[in-house]
């Protein structure tokens, strides 16, 4: 026989503080379970979000707030790294796109829209919301009317709005010195 | 992702709505630039700004006009009669009218096409049409468009589902009434 193995009677447990431990983790565990288990039950009676139960998870995907800028730098040069590369870069997803179509694609592509935070499914539009909508659409339809009904500033009027400017300018100067 | 209809849509002629327009004219809506610039995430509501700066009817696909993009736009997002019935009742953009008659025509079923699309039939307005890539632009009226709507089955090159004739809806559906007659108080 080996004579480590038989070495045991010479050391002693502190067996009572092994109890404690171990009803101890028991009580721990029986806790955690139960409170997965509230957690669960409450996920399930939480309202959803706009009280629809088949809302996405994600946010509504909404329209871009700006237009995407293609042309902004025709005909200018630009320095560029060499990990980089030319073309159309997203900071978002860091990954450049060759050329306007494909950085498009990428920026309607789902996982872009993921990485926003948003679903890929539109909210429905109430009728209400239509007409209102169309209430815009007529009142800026007025104001673009308004915009191009303005008379026109002819080239002597602005000749003379310079000069009274000048003049008014030098009188300044004058009072000044 | 960004071309899938829409969860609620109803497929009220047996189909995904936008398989009611032809494959050929769907996809190279898909690759045009309007689509993917000025149509992405767009709402019902976002879509009436666009509606109301359309200045032709056309199906033109090279390159595909707002009109046909729209069109596929409204069969994505496919509403229900109320919320197209604004388009069709509101009476400062022509355009945006015919293009809910468009969607009227192509995605609800005979009886509510027959009620909806005929009060158009007073709108005598000018409209600009083109009828295919070959054809020159020419001004028609409202009124002439909604009347080939409803008796035709190819207008400006889109195909329409059939439309059975009006008598046959009348007695096969209870829901629709006769068209009332203007002369009937005379």
């Amino acid at each position: 026989m080996a004579s480590g193995s038989g070495d045991v009677s010479r050391r002693s447990w502190d067996v009572q503080a092994y109890e404690r431990r171990a009803v101890e983790r028991k009580r721990a565990e029986s806790e955690a379970e139960q409170e997965k288990l509230r957690a669960r039950k409450a996920s399930r009676q939480q309202p959803h979000i706009d009280d629809d139960p088949f809302a996405p998870t994600r946010a509504w995907l909404r329209k871009r707030d700006h237009k995407i800028d293609f042309e902004g730098k025709v005909g200018s040069s630009e320095i560029v790294g060499s990990i980089q590369g030319g073309g159309f870069n997203c900071k978002t997803c860091s990954v450049t796109l060759k050329d306007s179509n494909r950085y498009l694609a990428h920026v309607n592509s789902k996982s872009h829209q993921k990485a926003l935070g948003m679903s890929m499914r539109v909210k429905r539009s109430t009728p209400e919301e239509v007409r209102l909508a169309f209430q815009r659409a007529v009142k800026e339809k007025e104001e673009s009317k308004q915009r191009k009904n303005k008379p026109m500033v002819t080239l002597e009027d602005r000749i003379a709005k310079t000069k009274e400017n000048r003049k008014l300018q030098r009188a300044a100067e004058r009072n000044m010195n | 992702m960004a071309n899938k209809t829409d969860t609620y849509a109803l497929h009220s002629r047996g189909t995904d709505p936008q398989n009611l327009l032809e494959p050929s004219l769907r996809h190279s809506v898909y690759l045009s630039r309007f689509w993917n610039e000025s149509c992405f995430g767009v709402t019902l509501a976002d879509v009436v700004p666009l509606a109301a700066r359309l200045d032709r009817i056309s199906a033109v696909t090279a390159p595909p006009t707002p009109f046909l993009c729209l069109l596929l736009k409204l069969l994505q997002l496919s509403p229900e009669e109320p919320e197209i019935a604004v388009f069709l009742t509101q009476n400062d953009f022509k355009y945006a009218r015919l293009l809910g008659a468009f969607y009227v025509r192509l995605a609800l079923p005979p009886p509510r096409v027959y009620a909806l699309l005929e009060p158009l039939l007073a709108d005598l307005r000018k409209i600009v049409v083109r009828e295919g890539a070959s054809a020159e632009h020419a001004i028609v009226h409202v009124d002439e468009l909604i009347d080939r709507l409803l008796r035709e089955h190819l207008v400006v090159g889109i195909t329409l589902p059939r439309l059975p004739p009006r008598h046959v809806v009348e007695e096969s559906f209870v829901q629709l009434p006769p068209r009332p007659q203007l002369l009937q108080g005379l």
